[in-house]
């Protein structure tokens, strides 16, 4: 048999290909914006039980909303919207009624979320949380240009 | 809709249920609004009505106490309860039960992380914890330990463990890496398996003593699992995924017969896929991106697709583990085996990252939990799917046979062949990912008499499936049915022991308490 014409990389000579994805320390789904003062939205404290806004949003959404390649929601959003309706922590347009309903309900490709997986309050501190974002990443947009 | 209710229970019963249980666990955690609470213990994306699989209530214990009062209350009203984990079994019926008006068990409060010793390399954990949380913590505290995850995050250890889920890593039967579990049973006792009491080992040895119980309570309705043990492998020194993209249908045939050897000699150590070009595609584009028409997606179009995004019309994933001198040995072996294969390239990271298909594979092959793959739902649109998932053998023909048996059905009915072969130590997981527009009434009926048909075919052929939806399940069941479904019948003689007012889970893979097994 002709001996195919293979790509790959010869591996003596690349050991640097070897080791590569080593476990580093986990990263923040989400790279927070700083808040600029201005907009500093005054933070729900939430009670002991719930946990804070940005932790229900790792955990529940950033996996299919974060920005960037790879995150399913994110990838529709855009071809079924607009790029910047795309990344749900980048923008003004939702409403604390409008993310609970679709959170509690589900959408299309999304399924609902239980209270188990998010309480009421957990929900209304996450909803805060990606309002604020929202907020604070059109103000650094503005702040830039 | 009228408000669902368990079998042969009127809604006084119910309610008189439901109030002894709001005693055990309070009010805030027993749900009963259909609308408001209860749509999210539905299978949205199940190929029948949304009413078929919707549950009466949803109740939430915190404590192995509180099930074991929630049960016997259940027991007394002989409603059924349908246990649930972290939840998130989609594809096979997400939270929802198997009939409607059942009790939904929903365990994930019970979310602790009860140990995990990282020098003998596991964690014990309760049925709440789920992939993204048991990571976390693993790096928070800096233990050089890896999770062996599914495809999706929001999954967890327990419940996938129990429904005999699969992840990527080399410990990607997860059944086999579990160690020791505490389960209830129906009556309210507590058993523990593994080695006896406190001893050091028992999330170390398997078997104990006697008869080994564990699989029973797996993709089962003998008992509640509250903890788990399960084997963490230790973090290697290193590590290099890499594909293989192969040009041609046939080279399923090449790639399966040439990775056999190096699965089973563990040369491949992980759970490796032969994924094909659609689902790879998903990961970045959707359907109307390359085809609008109708029906699957024609050669000219995937052709397109294929030469644009770099990509096989199979690719295969796997990794090598360890210090340098290893994976450079296996790396050689390898690469002299799959490059007997005319056109087969080799891929790695230098060239595929930030390739969203290569980048979410490179992190489940490492047990680093993400959401990528739920990109399928967007390749028709609309979310609907639901997973045919035969087992084939490590074999060329034997792979090819049963693709082509799939896909030529998915194409009659006017879907596309969306695949991967999960390829483990000596079988392969075959999952076809049915994906269909939830919104659309008539797409959701052609994908169940899909599904139907495919059952029947696979039976004739001789597979069997691995797991299955809801909706199939009796179905499935039959389809194991030698000997005049001797293994069936062994199971029905165990719930009726167990579980004799048949509350736990009724209809879980076919098993069905006696008092429903007539009319099932
Ligand atoms: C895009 C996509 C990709 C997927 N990829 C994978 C994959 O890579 N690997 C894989 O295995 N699956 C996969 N799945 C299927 C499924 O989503 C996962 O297996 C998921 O982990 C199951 O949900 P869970 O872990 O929350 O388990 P749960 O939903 O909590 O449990 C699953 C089932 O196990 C039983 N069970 C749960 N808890 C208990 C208990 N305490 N006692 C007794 N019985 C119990 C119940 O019957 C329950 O329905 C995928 C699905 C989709 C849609």
């Amino acid at each position: 048999m002709k001996r195919p014409l293979i790509t790959a990389l010869i591996i003596a000579g690349t050991i640097s290909l070897f080791g590569c994805e080593q476990t580093e320390p986990s990263k923040p789904i989400v790279v927070e914006k700083p808040t600029p003062i201005v907009s500093a939205p005054v933070v729900q404290t939430p009670k002991s039980t719930a946990r804070a806004g940005r932790v229900t949003y790792e955990l529940h959404c950033a996996g299919c909303h974060a920005a960037g390649l790879g995150h399913a929601a994110t990838m529709k959003l855009k071809l079924a919207r607009a790029e910047d309706m795309a990344v749900l922590v980048q923008r003004t347009d939702l409403t604390s009624a409008y993310i609970s309903h679709i959170v509690r309900d589900g959408l299309l490709e999304m399924p609902p979320f239980r209270p188990t997986d998010i309480n009421d309050e957990e929900l209304e501190s996450l909803a805060q949380y990606m309002i604020e974002q929202g907020k604070a990443y059109k103000q650094q947009d503005t702040n830039n240009e | 809709m009228n408000k669902p209710l368990p079998q042969g229970i009127n809604l006084e019963q119910f309610n008189g249920a439901i109030a002894e249980i709001i005693k055990i666990i309070g009010d805030e955690f027993v749900f009963t609004d259909d609308i408001k609470e209860l749509r999210s213990y539905r299978d949205p994306y199940n190929t029948t009505r949304d009413e078929d699989f919707a549950p009466s209530a949803a109740v939430a214990p915190k404590t192995l106490e509180q099930i074991q009062q929630i049960l016997a209350v259940v027991n007394q009203y002989k409603i059924p309860v349908w246990t649930i984990s972290t939840g998130k079994n989609f594809a096979y019926g997400g939270a929802a039960p198997r009939k409607p008006g059942y009790i939904v068990l929903d365990l994930k409060r019970m979310n602790r992380i009860i140990e995990v010793n990282e020098k003998h390399g596991y964690a014990v954990v309760e049925p709440g914890v789920s992939y993204y949380d048991l990571y976390n913590y693993i790096q928070e505290k800096g233990y050089k330990l890896w999770i062996d995850c599914a495809a999706p995050a929001w999954g967890g250890i327990v419940g996938n463990t129990s429904d005999h889920g699969a992840g990527y890593t080399p410990y990607g039967d997860h059944l086999l890496m579990q160690c020791g579990m505490q389960v209830v049973l129906a009556d309210g006792t507590v058993v523990e398996t593994g080695v006896a009491g406190d001893s050091k080992a028992s999330s170390l040895y398997k078997y104990g003593q006697g008869p080994w119980v564990d699989g029973l309570f797996t993709q089962s309705n003998f008992g509640v699992i509250t903890r788990m043990g399960i084997w963490l492998m230790p973090e290697p020194p290193g590590y290099t995924p890499f594909m293989v993209t192969l040009p041609h249908e046939q080279d399923l045939e090449l790639i399966t017969d040439l990775a056999q050897p190096l699965k089973l000699n563990m040369v491949i150590p992980n759970a490796a896929t032969t994924v094909d070009l659609l689902w790879e595609a998903a990961m970045s584009h959707t359907k109307a991106q390359y085809y609008t028409g109708k029906g699957p997606m024609p050669d000219s179009a995937r052709k397109k697709l294929g030469a644009d995004l770099g990509l096989g019309v199979w690719n295969f994933y796997a990794a090598v583990y360890g210090p340098p001198p290893i994976m450079k040995n296996n790396m050689d072996l390898i690469r002299d085996t799959f490059s007997k294969i005319p056109g087969a390239e080799f891929h790695y990271d230098d060239t595929r990252k930030g390739t969203p298909g290569w980048d979410y594979r490179v992190e489940l092959m490492r047990g680093k939990p993400n959401m990528t793959e739920f990109s399928l739902l967007n390749w028709v649109g609309g979310g609907g799917h639901i997973n045919f998932s035969p087992i084939s053998a490590v074999d060329g023909k034997d792979s090819y046979r049963q693709f082509d048996m799939i896909r030529k059905r998915a194409h009659e009915f006017g879907f596309d062949y969306i695949g991967e072969f999960l390829v483990g130590w000596r079988d392969q997981h075959h999952i076809f990912m049915l994906m269909f527009d939830r919104m659309n009434a008539e797409e959701k009926k052609r994908a169940h008499d899909l599904f139907d048909v495919l059952i029947d075919d696979a039976a004739n052929h001789g597979y069997g499936e691995y797991r299955t939806h809801l909706s199939f399940m009796d179905k499935i069941a039959d389809s194991y049915g030698w000997n005049d479904s001797a293994l069936l019948k062994t199971q029905h003689k165990i719930k009726d022991e167990l579980d004799p007012n048949g509350i736990l889970s009724p209809g879980k893979m076919g098993i069905w308490p006696k008092r429903m097994r007539d009319d099932s």
